[in-house]
């Protein structure tokens, strides 16, 4: 998929700007605080409704406006075009519009546009808490598979209600309850069980790309692994039923300090991804260079497993990951980037000459945002 | 601020206060009543009143109804061995509009959802248990919304039901799943019933 062009009202810093871009490599350059990153952000928001810096829609909003819309023209790898608008307004929330028609659930439109973002974060997927690393296989899978997404968000809803239960049981110190809440974990069990399953799947086949993501990168990882061991036992799960049947168990060993504690102790929401390299823990061992190369290489490696699954090369989104990176390893990233299987990238970065040669007589590869911006409105 | 009419603002304020009306509708609304013929408003106005005077909850299934027990429950041709378990009384209007169901109903009233505050006793689940007792009930369809809470409350009163020597089956493939039953096309509320599944 291709963002051909895009207009933003009341976006962050952006009061009304109209930006085109190249089908290939685009660098977008100016000093901070002019709102480059906002660009990326705002595509993202096309791409699977909402921001990666923020799960706010208030805070993207232009401060004092009373809406903010995003328009964006993309086109498909089979000539395709697709026009997505999203409008906020405080009080109604977000619509997404695709061609012209009104999509109700964002979860009807998420996966049509494959993204992946690579950001100065990233390091916090291997060296930050367990939630990272669940939002990093989470979001790949829900761009992937509408199902999966679909689970994700029942999953959440029947969370949220088993530990009201919970809590109100433990607020009015009342009973127990018991068939109520079995009612809550047969479904909990049900949508917990299909994701930690749909998540083995996902391990299996992501170990392989993320070897060949490093292999690409450089020698200063090696031998990653990558183990995924749900509802924290060492128990081989098999198929769903399995799962099923383990999860009931763990359940109702925890049954007690559930209902001491008023929280659901078990399940998908509570399962780590673990990262080994060398054979070595890389959240306890790794050095900061090694996570930011980890992170790199697991971004890529998503990128190949959203091409393999959706058929559509996704977006890459760089929001300022060269200025952290040497010389070396800038042209070695550039030239992945080239390489014909990479769709789209939208790069952004405080000064453009950090590319040196690399950018060549491309000249249209790259957007001032402050030239661009005045040109285009 | 002053008004030129007390009375139009006062209809205004009580038509928004229905759902999915915000003051613009409500304007139009009043605009539009003020060209109506009186007669035609009289009808209007007494049909609101006879919603709140004459129709009450039938007794037996507990939907909306002007005699009690309601036309369904009391008609002869119906199975009433059979008993579609329902969250509100609109379901019941949508299965009926599918021709495809002969058997009785009963509301439940909603269903069982902690955030909202409503557990398993301020629903009908009690009088349901009633009617499978007291009755020659062989079958029941849960017919709640593919929802969690519909799942959880399917889950909670299929358990009640266990001891009961009777078939329990849930509407399940055909409606969009987050689908809401009250809006369901007739085709496709006809195929899941057909294709209901034993739970
Ligand atoms: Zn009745």
């Amino acid at each position: 998929m291709v963002i051909k062009r895009i207009s933003l009202k009341q976006f962050r810093a952006h009061e009304e700007s109209v930006l085109a871009f190249h089908p290939g490599l685009n660098i977008i350059s100016g000093p901070n605080g002019t709102g480059k990153t906002n660009i990326l952000e705002a595509v993202h928001y096309l791409c699977l409704t909402k921001s990666f810096l923020t799960s706010n829609d208030r805070y993207v909003l232009r401060h004092g406006a009373p809406f903010f819309e995003i328009i964006g023209d993309f086109e498909s790898s089979t000539g395709q075009s697709l026009v997505v608008r999203i409008a906020f307004l405080p009080g109604e929330g977000k619509k997404i519009f695709v061609n012209g028609v009104h999509v109700p659930r964002a979860s009807d439109f998420v996966g049509r546009i494959p993204v992946v973002v690579f950001s100065p974060d990233d390091y916090v997927i291997t060296a930050g808490g367990p939630e990272e690393r669940r939002r990093f296989i989470d979001t790949i899978i829900s761009q992937s598979s509408r199902i999966y997404l679909d689970d994700l968000i029942r999953y959440r809803r029947t969370l949220k209600q088993r530990n009201e239960l919970l809590q109100s049981i433990k607020r009015r110190r009342g009973p127990m309850h018991s068939e109520q809440i079995s009612s809550w974990s047969r479904e909990l069990v049900d949508i917990g069980s299909r994701i930690i399953h749909s998540r083995l799947l996902f391990i299996e086949r992501f170990s392989r790309l993320l070897d060949e993501a490093c292999r690409r990168i450089g020698s200063e990882i090696e031998e990653p692994r990558i183990f995924y061991r749900p509802l924290s036992g060492d128990a081989k799960l098999g198929d769903v039923e399995e799962i099923k049947e383990v999860f009931s168990n763990v359940l109702q060993k925890c049954a007690h300090r559930e209902w001491e504690r008023g929280l659901t102790l078990a399940g998908p929401h509570r399962d780590d991804l673990h990262f080994e390299l060398d054979g070595m823990p890389v959240r306890r061992f790794a050095s900061q260079g090694q996570h930011r190369t980890f992170g790199l290489a697991l971004k890529l490696a998503q990128y190949s497993f959203l091409l393999e699954t959706v058929e559509e090369p996704p977006l890459l989104l760089l929001d300022d990951v060269f200025d952290n990176l040497d010389h070396t390893r800038i042209g070695l990233f550039f030239s992945i980037l080239h390489e014909s299987e990479m769709g789209q990238s939208l790069i952004t970065a405080a000064r453009k000459d950090i590319f040196g040669e690399l950018l060549g007589e491309n000249s249209d590869h790259h957007l001032d945002i402050r030239e661009t911006i005045a040109s285009e409105v | 601020m002053q008004f030129t009419s007390e009375s139009v603002e006062t209809l205004v304020e009580q038509f928004s206060r229905l759902p999915t009306i915000g003051r613009k509708t409500a304007r139009r609304l009043v605009a539009f009543v003020l060209k109506m013929p009186r007669d035609q408003v009289e009808l209007l106005a007494s049909a609101l009143i006879a919603v709140k005077d004459r129709v009450i909850h039938c007794s037996n299934c507990f939907t909306v109804t002007d005699t009690d027990p309601c036309p369904i429950c009391s008609s002869a041709k119906r199975d009433s061995t059979t008993i579609c378990v329902v969250e509100e009384p609109g379901d019941v209007t949508a299965i009926e509009r599918t021709h495809g169901y002969n058997g009785v109903y009963h509301v439940l009233g909603g269903v069982i959802s902690p955030l909202d505050g409503i557990g398993p006793e301020d629903l009908r689940i009690r009088e349901l248990l009633a009617r499978v007792q007291n009755s020659s009930i062989t079958e029941v369809i849960l017919g709640v919304n593919p929802n969690v809470e519909g799942d959880t409350t399917a889950y909670y009163i299929s358990e009640l039901l266990r001891p009961f020597d009777i078939q329990i089956s849930r509407l399940a493939r055909g409606i969009p799943i987050g689908g809401n039953l009250e809006f369901t096309d007739e085709a496709t509320l006809g195929r899941a019933l057909e294709s209901r599944v034993a739970v």
